[in-house]
């Protein structure tokens, strides 16, 4: 069932007198639980898909459904109720948030959304379980390591239960064993929670992991959605043997 | 605590040296708004006590048309000095002593020299009572009723004719018929309370011995009137005015001695001024912490955006950071400045000069409790709006771009 359905995207920027296209017509198709990487050169318009994927940004032109709901269209405050409740972000940087600890920062997305702290923290605890930061809840950001940060993050994305993860380059600023914890740690929380990740990534590690491969092109899918499905089908059936 | 306020509190704390810099600037614009403050409602009160308290009384009644030709000191314009009018004045509400004066000019000599004078003769025991500090600059014995021609002269003049207590001279004067009379007299002591003119020209006198030089037996020019209290005055005034009807005019100290009253205003004016400039410092800094705290916090603010937080939430989280500064700023100005002030008035104030005046007055700061609220809303609400622009610009960052920051 499609969690994420792209139609026409088009993405374009002004730069002074000049129109900048990022996106020259993407159509995406997302299945729920799907694992899946965009993957591309610089300045191909992953991040600008992602972006807006994530309801960080607007298309210039375009439909994009998700979860079956027409939502390109909404404004700021719309947008940010949709993230909250949809979708987790994990960032290459992490973006903690530097004066709360493990614990505060986990919550966060819950707590600006008013929900009932006892639930919450039952829940925190549990995924913090989950991620190995049982014993680090009460530690504050500069007092973790590259990998513990992004197990926070992590975490962070996924205590709201959203449908859909994105991860940006998650894996660019960790050495390559923490690299490939935290990914067996995404696909193991792929198949136990049925959670949709989409990542960004050059890490041929993640790629390998992948379910589908998706390449983007100077603004425009690079090989059809089918015939990257068919090449991450591939991948995938090799990782697993 | 609320979430978000735990959260803008730590943030606050996050630069304590910027933190620290702004709170101060805060607390410094709420120190001297109140240290300053204290000591020019000392010192107005100070001088308006010495006007009140210790020359004219809280208000004067005379006959009509008196003040037009006050700087005669004319003798026509006379009533009972125990008459009707002073029963009607001592029965008003809201007042608490009554003197009756006559106040007449002439010329006061030593035996080989004589200069003009403006004289006042009083009942000792009437006059201390409305005016405490009567005697606050003398030197020597005051006016009584045991020597009936004890005078009490100005330093200068006194100095001028070259007399020291114990010894003295004549006082000559028209009596109200038009004689010229004249009397000795004795001198008790000198005020000088360094204002030139009464230094020069000023002799208080017992009001019997005035009497008989000017040939007015039982007769006044004027009463010297105290109140309850300082407020009170105005409707003490109309009181009697209505008490004693049209013949009578009755004048408040602010009348009788304006300029006291327009230097008091002009120094609370000024010390507005002051502080304001304060306030628009300490505000510029505040605008300046907050926008660096925007700059710094970029793609934090693009974090917390992203996972949901609506702009209403950040332009509030960054009010609260702007409110704890003003929190602590304000709270800490304020304590240290009424410590100072009490500790200062403890030790008996600091000793000053009022303005036109070269006597030595102790200055006891008082909490001016007028000016508390007025500073303590303006530094608060101004803090918190200088968060208003940053806070602005936080809320309208665009998520994109601000996760895209360094």
């Amino acid at each position: 069932m499609a969690l994420v359905q792209l139609q026409g995207i088009k993405k374009s920027y002004q730069l002074g007198k000049t129109e900048v296209v990022a996106l020259k017509g993407v159509d995406l198709t997302i299945d729920k639980g799907e694992f899946t990487v965009v993957m591309g050169p610089s300045g191909s318009g992953k991040t600008t898909l992602l972006n807006i994927i994530g309801c960080l940004d607007r298309a210039s032109a375009g439909s994009y459904k998700l979860d079956g709901e027409e939502i390109g269209h909404r404004d700021f405050n719309d947008l940010a109720e949709v993230r909250n409740r949809k979708i987790g972000f994990i960032f290459q940087n992490f973006n903690l948030i530097p004066v709360l600890d493990v614990v505060e920062n986990v919550e966060f997305p819950c707590v600006i959304r008013g929900e009932n702290r006892k639930v919450l923290r039952e829940r925190t605890l549990k995924i913090a379980a989950e991620v190995g930061l049982t014993p680090y809840l009460h530690h504050k950001p500069d007092e973790l390591s590259g990998g513990q940060r992004q197990r926070v993050a992590i975490a962070r994305a996924l205590v709201t239960e959203p449908q859909l993860v994105l991860a940006d380059e998650p894996t660019a600023n960790l050495d390559s064993t923490t690299a490939d914890q935290i990914i067996d740690l995404m696909l193991k929380l792929n198949r136990e929670h049925g959670v949709t990740f989409l990542f960004s990534t050059h890490d041929p590690r993640v790629m390998e992991h992948a379910r589908r491969v998706v390449r983007i092109h100077d603004g425009v899918m690079a090989d059809g959605t089918e015939a990257a499905k068919v090449e991450s089908d591939r991948l995938h059936a090799a990782a697993v043997h | 605590m609320f979430p978000i306020l735990r959260l803008a509190f730590r943030n606050v704390l996050r630069n304590k040296g910027r933190a620290g810099f702004t709170v101060g600037a805060i607390g410094f614009a709420v120190l001297m708004t109140l240290l300053l403050g204290s000591f020019i409602v000392g010192l107005g009160n100070e001088m308006i006590d010495d006007v009140v308290k210790g020359k004219v009384g809280s208000l004067q009644v005379h006959r009509k048309g008196y003040d037009d030709v006050r700087e005669n000191q004319p003798l026509d314009l006379d009533f009972a000095e125990s008459g009707d009018v002073v029963a009607k004045v001592q029965a008003v509400p809201g007042v608490t002593g009554v003197s009756p004066r006559l106040v007449f000019s002439g010329l006061a000599a030593n035996g080989s020299q004589s200069t003009m004078i403006i004289a006042t003769g009083f009942d000792a025991t009437a006059e201390y009572k409305v005016l405490p500090r009567a005697n606050q600059f003398l030197v020597g014995k005051a006016v009584s009723g045991e020597v009936a021609n004890g005078a009490v002269f100005g330093f200068d003049l006194a100095t001028a004719l070259e007399l020291k207590g114990g010894t003295g001279g004549t006082i000559q004067a028209a009596a109200k018929s038009g004689q010229q009379n004249a009397l000795d007299f004795e001198l008790r002591g000198t005020q000088n309370n360094g204002n030139a003119f009464e230094s020069k020209r000023t002799v208080s006198v017992p009001l019997k011995w005035a009497q008989e030089l000017l040939g007015m037996p039982g007769r006044i020019t004027e009463l010297a009137v105290s109140t309850a209290d300082r407020e009170g005055i105005e409707d003490v005034a109309a009181r009697i005015r209505t008490a004693l009807g049209p013949d009578y005019e009755v004048q408040t100290w602010k009348q009788l001695r304006p300029n006291v009253d327009d230097v008091v205003n002009f120094q609370r004016l000024i010390l507005g001024a002051i502080c304001s400039i304060f306030l628009v410092i300490a505000i510029i800094g505040v605008i300046n912490t907050m926008l660096m705290a925007v700059l710094e916090r970029t793609r934090e603010i693009g974090t917390m955006m992203a996972v949901g937080m609506r702009r209403a939430r950040i332009t509030e989280l960054f009010l609260l950071e702007a409110a704890a500064l003003a929190l602590i700023g304000t709270g800490g100005g304020l304590g240290l400045s009424l410590t100072i002030i009490l500790t200062i008035a403890s030790k008996g104030g600091v000793p000053a000069n009022a303005p036109g005046s070269t006597a030595i007055y102790h200055i006891i700061p008082a909490v001016p409790f007028g000016l508390l609220a007025p500073t303590i809303l303006a530094a608060f609400l101004g803090t918190v709006l200088a968060g208003v622009y940053p806070s602005w610009r936080a809320a309208r960052l665009n998520p994109v771009d601000a996760l895209r920051s360094l």
